[in-house]
């Protein structure tokens, strides 16, 4: 069973390139918009390696298993027997735990480079100088041979007791996921175990792996960022964000929050409107808490929409002729859908 | 003038070798005497001796350009592992800042490996113009012939390439080249055939053994392998015609048989891929579920069998593929399973829809899209954008698809075969005479040839440690000799 199954509802209609986007780490705000609503936004970015022909033989194999439906929208639906399927993998399915850092940090790039630090390292504890890095980049390598100059002195101790009180924490999370991370390192005489060893070590089905190699690469990607100053926020600190916002929306963010208007913004960063509503947009979706919904979207104006719009705000039909606001009538549509959904929270 | 003592004394000291295989002196003799050289030498290793040694001989650098990443990633570990650091590799992987890095330094790297694409980029030109390149070596130089079985467009620039470098003496490297194809490499590589000094080595490999088995479906085929997989002694490779097929059967074989199994293939991510190359030559891995199509630089000496699940496209391609087999010389077994069908799987894969002449030549004036040229607009438009009108492109291609389709026919000749010793069979096919029949030699010459190859009933590998033994401490430990640095 591929893991795409646990994306689809019953009830709600889902859109597949949503999906599709948001494990590929395609950050429109329409996707955005859309993985909250389905409640997957924490997957983005999961699968970065999954392309459009990858994606669509899973969901095809999902089809011809009746497992789900796919209108001629793009939207899917579970099947019953999608319903029972889905129902009986719960209990063997890997149940992540660290997505909500999954803006942290690029987890492919965490990986390599985390693996390369602990292989270099690993050799430095045996003496060995004649190994094969497991990477040729030079970039990566460079960037590796500088962090193990900068900390030598104690590197092997500093980053032993990181790795442990890490491994104690992700034991404590689940066992499995502690394993899973420890045996896939690379290192002196070691190369880990490959995928198929991992799955049948740790009992977890072969489609389920990418869940678990995610959830382990946001877990140590938290850690590093928590650490400061420690050997892993050394290795990785260039690749973990500082918020879970793109940098351009975040500097529109900053500006909205000292006052200024949407106008005001558009002119100062000289971007259209457009762009900065959509940043506001963004971050109503990603992060919530920075936003002040009085500033961001008048009484008056939630009143007017009140009128028009009540329940289920996925089912909620955009129509510019009740919508006030012109040709920002839509982007009030939008905040007003993540509004009363964080009402009804 | 180096004298041969001195090679070998170079052999001793940085490879640790006492003496050199067939063709290597001859061919380091001639690069070193400054000769452009072109060598077909047997599959079977020792290759980048041919390249490295002399490298360790001339001042300046060694340009290598080889035709996949994954082929040359191996190389670049190899030299790491032999302590050679001076290495750096140029590819579409290397970006930005780093680029500009690695460029501004470029004299230091004894070994500089590239792709043709990354020849294409003039920064990259310039920055190689400003150094001394002592040895312009093209690795599976059979790329640069239209008439071999990898043909790729890019290696038509590396003539040009040459040039501009100001004419480097010139290595070509490849394990398999008939005649023809011999001679449109030197002269795709604007060489005189005279001036290259060639050396050739019979592509015979004694130690390999030639077999072919017939099914009548898929399923047949299936199951003989299975079972067939449970009785080979010793490590060894299956060949398939996809990716999907490839993974497939490695976790059914891994479930199936006492074997310990792993797909390694360009869907394969790229750490993975360094796991299951470590573990595969470590035996951890007894076998490997691989694609025709994807370059495997493994350099295992003690492979002891190459199926095919599925024929490659040319004898050149399965020569070069069943030679990972058997270079400890030891007997080897080279296995190729057939069904009906299997040919079309191959004319499928090769297929290129070939647009009619005048639609090229009105995509080369822009009075078309590109995207009118179908799936492989891109091969095309390298075509538009080198000097090339429609009607070339169509001629040549063509011909490629009539030389395609004589390639599959000397494929059904060699499969349908019954009665000719199938080495003679391959041999000739290179423009070669068998001269002595090793025994044992073939499936037609002994029929109980693949028995040969079974092992003992009851050979088990070690089984993986369960949940239970999983401890992730332990683990720790090991990484970073933790015990060994209490006892110190
Ligand atoms: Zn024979």
């Amino acid at each position: 069973m591929n893991y795409l199954l646990r994306f689809f509802d019953e009830h709600q209609p889902r859109r597949i390139r949503v999906i599709e986007n948001t494990l590929r780490n395609r950050r429109t705000v329409s996707t955005l918009f859309w993985a909250k609503q389905y409640g997957i936004l924490g997957w983005t970015g999961a699968d970065r390696s999954l392309n459009r022909e990858k994606f669509d033989q899973l969901l095809e194999n999902l089809v011809q298993d009746n497992l789900i439906k796919i209108d001629s929208d793009g939207q899917a639906v579970l099947t019953t027997p999608g319903i029972l399927k889905q129902e009986e993998l719960k209990s063997e399915e890997y149940q992540p735990q660290f997505l909500d850092w999954y803006w942290l940090a690029n987890t492919n790039r965490v990986e390599r480079r985390l693996l390369l630090g602990v292989q270099v390292v690993s050799e430095l504890t045996y003496h060995n100088r004649h190994y094969a890095p497991l990477t040729n980049e030079y970039q990566e390598l460079q960037l590796v041979k500088r962090w193990l100059f900068n900390c030598r002195q104690n590197i092997i101790k500093q980053l032993t007791d990181e790795l442990k009180i890490f491994g104690s924490s992700l034991a404590n999370a689940d066992e499995r996921l502690a394993n899973y991370f420890f045996y896939s390192l690379i290192g002196h005489q070691t190369a880990g175990e490959n995928i198929l060893q991992l799955s049948k070590q740790l009992g977890i089905s072969t489609d389920q792996m990418p869940v678990v190699k995610q959830d382990a690469l946001l877990a140590v990607a938290a850690f590093a960022n928590s650490y400061r100053g420690g050997a892993l926020n050394q290795l990785l600190a260039d690749l973990l964000t500082e918020t879970p916002l793109s940098y351009s929306a975040n500097q529109t963010l900053m500006l909205y929050q000292r006052g200024q208007t949407i106008e005001q913004i558009a002119k100062r960063r000289r971007i259209k409107a457009n762009t900065v509503r959509e940043h506001l947009l963004e971050t109503a979706i990603v992060y919530p808490t920075a936003i002040n919904w009085d500033q961001l979207l008048p009484g008056e104006i939630r009143q007017q929409l009140a009128k028009h719009y009540q329940g289920d705000v996925s089912k909620w039909q955009f129509k510019p002729e009740i919508v006030p606001g012109d040709q920002a009538a839509f982007y009030y549509f939008r905040l007003y859908q993540l509004y009363r959904e964080k009402q009804d929270d | 003038m180096i004298s041969e003592q001195r090679l070998l004394t170079v052999l001793n000291e940085e490879f640790g070798f006492s003496s050199f295989r067939e063709g290597q002196l001859e061919t380091i003799k001639a690069v070193l005497n400054n000769h452009d050289t072109l060598a077909v030498l047997p599959t079977g290793g020792g290759k980048s001796l041919l390249y490295q040694l002399p490298g360790y001989l001339l001042p300046g650098s060694i340009l290598i350009v080889s035709p996949l990443i994954s082929l040359m990633q191996d190389q670049v570990d190899r030299l790491h592992r032999s302590g050679e650091k001076r290495v750096l590799m140029i590819n579409g992987q290397l970006t930005g800042k780093s680029r500009r890095q690695a460029l501004s330094k470029l004299s230091t790297f004894k070994f500089i490996f590239t792709s043709p694409e990354s020849l294409a980029n003039p920064e990259i030109i310039g920055a190689l113009k400003m150094i001394k390149i002592s040895l312009f070596v093209v690795d599976e130089a059979h790329c640069i012939s239209q008439w071999g079985p990898d043909f790729r467009p890019e290696y038509l620039l590396l003539s040009s390439v040459r040039k501009r470098l100001d004419l480097p003496t010139t290595l070509l490297l490849t394990a398999t080249a008939t005649p023809e194809v011999r001679q449109d490499v030197i002269q795709k590589m604007g060489l005189q055939a005279e001036a290259v000094t060639q050396v050739i080595r019979s592509v015979n490999r004694s130690n390999i053994c030639y077999a072919v088995k017939r099914f009548l479906s898929t399923n047949e085929k299936e199951s003989y392998l299975i079972e067939l997989v449970n009785e080979l002694a010793g490590a060894g490779i299956i060949y398939f015609a996809s990716r999907k097929l490839a993974t497939q059967f490695a976790e059914e074989l891994n479930e199936k048989t006492n074997k310990v199994v792993a797909a390694y293939h360009a869907g394969i991510p790229s750490l993975e891929r360094y796991r299951i190359q470590q573990q595969f030559m470590d035996n951890q891995i007894q076998l490997i579920c691989a694609t025709s199509a994807f370059g495997m630089g493994i350099d295992k000496g003690d492979i002891r069998f190459v199926i095919h699940f599925h024929q490659p496209a040319n004898l050149e391609s399965y020569v070069q593929e069943v030679g990972r087999a058997g270079r400890d010389g030891k007997l080897s077994l080279a296995l190729l399973l057939y069904c009906p069908g299997d040919e079309q799987i191959q004319r499928t894969l090769n297929y290129i829809d070939l647009p009619d002449s005048n639609l090229l030549d009105a995509v080369s004036k822009k009075q078309q899209p590109v995207n009118v040229l179908g799936d492989n607009q891109e091969l095309f438009t390298f075509y538009l954008q080198h000097g090339y009108n429609g009607k070339m492109i169509f001629n040549t291609f063509e011909k490629r698809q009539k030389n395609i389709d004589n390639h599959l026919r000397w494929m059904a000749r060699y499969v349908n075969n019954t009665k000719i010793c199938r080495r003679e069979m391959i041999l000739n096919y290179f423009g070669e005479q068998l001269k002595e029949t090793p025994a044992p030699c073939c499936d037609v010459t002994e029929p109980e040839l693949i028995d040969k190859f079974k092992h003992e009933p009851q050979q088990n590998s070690e089984p993986l440690p369960g949940v239970s033994e999983l401890n992730w401490q332990a683990r720790l430990y090991q990484l970073f000799n933790i015990n060994n640095n209490k006892e110190n």
